[in-house]
């Protein structure tokens, strides 16, 4: 009563909650007691082999070169500002993905006759690996944005489909008849049974696509892009900045790291009402 | 069509064709020429062991499976043509169920197509809804505005006894909470008739009895017509009114027995225990003398 | 612990001992640029073909890091790349060997159809390539010596490989591009505003060796007898011919003769003192930060 009273029960009060309890499980359980204790000496020989020449520095760089390189890529070349950049397109291609997977998916899984028209097409284009796909798409789009947000949602978009349309496909029977003897049309059907037994696929198969899309924006960043965190690896690579490289990997690895968090934790949010048998 | 006969049901078959093991189309029949008319308000049961054909039969009276021949009507509507024999009748089949299947209702609009309940042995209620959505889903179903909703869902729910679990979520229930949620569901949409498959098969002996007794309380002096599968012999006598005995391969009504004991019946009362014994004897003489069954 | 300091052990000397692999014939790595045509000639020849082998890599950074870990012999890398290499420790075991100039020198560029002329250039937007602002410099030196007033040139500073579709796409309205980078310029039809040509050595402005400089060859200092080999076979390929050496870059191209018909061939030469003092300055600077 007395936190309700304090944030608000509802809208802003539950969104800072529902944020702290997000960060609070998220960096809680990466950086938790035991990791930590693997982690500083970790760090520690990082800052300290290319020090002592055990690795050539200039090739290896320490913690606190890349720390430097991070500082000077922030204030000289506007790394905040490039990764906004690439934080966009990546949202962009997967939230295209995600909104014409879906429904797509959907529509393949409740209908047969849908499936054996659209399905075989699908599974000719989908193992194609998407970096294949990059002269094709640059031909097309030619070199910029929409080229680049196409690769990335190519790039989650296949496995997307297949997840969602098989979980759809595999819905058990029975509860569709509890629902059909009452009436439910197919419209009903859709939304309130089908939907709702497969999202727990429909997550894990999103999982997978951000993986693939985060490695399709940096390929499709490198491929005559101007901006963005792929553009700057590229660029660190043919002038031998390797701090730089160091930073834009890690930059990555942490756009990966928090996509695949959120999706978690909205799997979490779900886990209420799954059924332990 | 006689007057009072809610349920009636003319020579149904259901064959199906099944690959055995060397790979060779084999025919099976689940039902042959079953006919059977199930008065109003009458609870039935639909009695024999696994396999003998009485859920398939269940299923096509629900409208959930179309027979191979035969019709069913619930209370004078029709439920789901047969399907096609001949060549003919196939091609005009496929064209007009090429898109979707006879057993889907209405694209867009909900239309209970009879005022019947179903309830199954498991997956009976959506594990995403809360008790409480659950039962104003079906109620959604039948066209009535929320407020009513609500008001008949917790009157449902109260009555089974779970109106302290309104917003806890399936999972979160017992086996049996679960069964009284499914009643609730069933009893809230206040049918014609309702059909349960093997209902109390997945709960323990206890709770199975204490379900009975509820179930019992629940339908008193309501008028629905109730049919329930059950392999339970002692289930099938303390409960129903008539005792339809099916015999497996092909899924045939072998016998039939009519108790006529008032209710509240005791379980250990002696016309119950006699026709139990006289049809256990019947269920062995098959088992020692038929050979197949498909479980 | 234990077993994660084995692992870093394990990858430190792994790393050491890529510096001594070797195969007998030497490999020159390049990016398959059209001014290497005495290098392609060379790998067709008798000699060439009995001392090394060309590898072809998609930019000149692979050939750096592929020089860093001793994989190959010796490669061509643009100047501004080498000059970014040599701060790296690695650089110690590489050694300058010889560059690549072209005739061609700072040059401006306008569209094709346009009709803007050196004195008007006031006002308008020039692209100027942000990887190599020496060329600037190099320009407003070059120019200083003409009336033409430079106070409201506006300059856009664009990578390298985005000056020319800036200036397709009306942008820009002319760029200041390396000389080599012209030619390129010249066949999709733009015109020249501006060329300068055969800068003298000593020139007051800038080192010459930037603006001309297309490659510097790089090698492993430890194989000195193989290094002055591979000199004099480059040397003596690049003064072959002119005829000969566009045959043979049209056979690595894969493009016909004619199309560079009319231009000059880069020229190879042993690295001279400038050339190598410019380097040794640039990797005393910052190699031990």
């Amino acid at each position: 009563m007395q936190v309700d009273q304090q944030y608000g029960s509802k809208g802003f009060g539950r969104l800072t909650r529902g944020a702290g309890l997000f960060l609070r499980n998220s960096f809680g359980s990466l950086f938790s007691r035991e990791f930590i204790k693997v982690l500083i000496p970790l760090l520690l020989l990082w800052e300290v082999i290319p020090r002592f020449d055990i690795l050539p520095r200039t090739l290896a760089p320490t913690l606190s070169d890349v720390a430097l390189a991070f500082r000077d890529m922030v204030i000289n070349k506007g790394l905040l500002l490039h990764i906004l950049y690439s934080l966009g397109k990546f949202l962009a291609g997967l939230l295209i993905a995600v909104f014409t997977a879906i429904p797509i998916g959907i529509f393949m899984g409740w209908n047969l006759p849908i499936r054996k028209h659209t399905l075989p097409l699908f599974q000719i284009l989908a193992p194609i690996p998407p970096p294949a796909w990059v002269p094709l798409t640059i031909i097309i789009f030619g070199i910029g944005l929409p080229m680049q947000i196409y690769l990335i949602f190519l790039g989650a978009f296949y496995p997307i489909l297949f997840n969602t349309y098989q979980a759809i496909k595999d819905t058990d029977p029975r509860y569709l008849s509890s629902a059909r003897v009452f009436g439910a049309s197919e419209l009903t059907l859709i939304c309130n049974i089908y939907f709702w037994n497969a999202l727990g696929a429909i997550i894990m198969s999103v999982k997978t696509g951000v993986a693939i899309a985060l490695v399709m924006l940096v390929i499709a960043e490198m491929y005559g892009g101007r901006s963005g965190i792929g553009y700057l690896l590229v660029e660190a690579k043919d002038f031998f900045q390797i701090p730089a490289m160091v930073v834009c990997m890690l930059v990555l690895g942490m756009i990966g790291w928090f996509s695949i968090e959120i999706l978690k934790f909205a799997e979490l949010k779900l886990a209420l009402w799954k059924v332990g048998r | 069509m006689e007057g009072g006969e809610m349920i009636e049901a003319r020579r149904i078959s259901k064959f199906f064709s099944i690959v055995n093991k060397e790979g060779i189309a084999e025919g099976l029949t689940a039902c042959l020429s079953v006919t059977l008319s199930i008065e109003k308000g009458k609870i039935i049961t639909l009695l024999g062991p696994s396999g003998c054909g009485k859920s398939t039969f269940l299923e096509i009276l629900a409208g959930l499976q179309a027979p191979s021949e035969g019709e069913v009507f619930i209370d004078g509507v029709r439920v789901l043509e047969p399907l096609p024999s001949t060549r003919a009748e196939m091609d005009a089949y496929r064209k007009r169920y090429r898109f979707l299947s006879p057993l889907a209702n209405d694209l867009f609009r909900d239309r209970p197509k009879h005022d019947i309940a179903m309830i199954f042995q498991d997956y009976a209620v959506f594990p995403w809804m809360t008790v409480l959505q659950n039962v104003t889903f079906t109620l959604k179903l039948r066209g009535l505005r929320r407020a009513e909703r609500e008001k008949q869902a917790l009157f449902y729910l109260n009555k089974v006894g779970l109106g302290a679990s309104l917003h806890k979520y399936p999972s979160q229930l017992s086996g049996g909470m679960r069964q009284r949620l499914a009643f609730a569901r069933a009893l809230s949409v206040e049918p014609k008739a309702i059909l349960m498959d093997e209902p109390f098969a997945a709960v323990d002996l206890l709770t199975r009895e204490r379900l009975q007794d509820d179930l019992l309380k629940l339908l008193d002096s309501s008028g629905i017509t109730i049919v329930i599968v059950t392999h339970d012999v002692a289930e099938a006598a303390y409960l129903s009114d008539e005792i339809i005995i099916f015999s497996p391969s092909p899924g045939t009504i072998r016998n039939r027995f009519t108790i006529d004991v008032p209710r509240p019946r005791r379980r250990d009362h002696p016309e119950l225990a006699d026709i139990q014994e006289r049809i256990s004897r019947l269920l062995k003489y098959d088992i020692d003398n038929e050979s197949e069954y498909s479980i | 612990m234990v077993t994660l300091l084995l692992v870093i052990l394990c990858v430190v000397f792994a790393f050491q001992s890529t510096q001594k692999l070797f195969s007998p014939k030497a490999i020159i790595g390049h990016n398959g640029s059209p001014l290497l045509a005495f290098l392609y000639a060379a790998d067709e020849g008798d000699e060439g073909r009995e001392a090394f082998t060309a590898a072809k890599f998609n930019s000149s950074a692979d050939v750096g890091y592929a020089l860093l870990s001793g994989t190959i012999h010796a490669g061509f890398i643009e100047p501004e790349k080498a000059l970014e290499l040599s701060r790296l420790s690695g650089f110690d075991n590489l050694v300058v060997l010889g560059k690549v100039t072209f005739p061609y020198g700072v040059t401006v560029i306008t569209k094709k159809g346009s009709s803007l002329r050196l004195q008007d250039i006031n006002g308008h937007h020039i692209g100027v390539p942000s990887d190599n602002p020496a060329l600037l410099k190099e320009f407003t030196t070059a120019v200083s010596k003409y009336p033409v007033q430079l106070k409201q040139v506006n300059y856009q500073f664009l990578p390298s490989d985005a000056i020319i579709p800036a200036l397709d796409a009306g942008k820009i309205h002319g760029a200041i591009v390396k000389g080599s980078k012209s030619v390129i310029a010249i066949s999709d039809g733009h015109n020249i505003l501006f060329q300068k040509w055969d800068m003298e050595p000593g020139n007051e402005c800038c080192p010459p060796v930037i603006d001309q400089l297309e490659f510097v060859l790089l090698a492993q200092k430890k194989e000195q007898t193989r290094n002055r080999a591979l000199v004099e076979i480059l040397t003596g390929s690049a003064a072959l011919n002119p005829s000969v050496l566009r045959a043979a870059l049209s056979r690595a191209e894969h493009v016909p003769e004619t199309l560079f018909a009319d231009l000059p061939l880069a020229s190879f030469e042993l690295a001279d003192n400038q050339l190598l003092s410019l380097f040794s300055q640039h990797s005393g600077t910052d190699h031990h930060k």
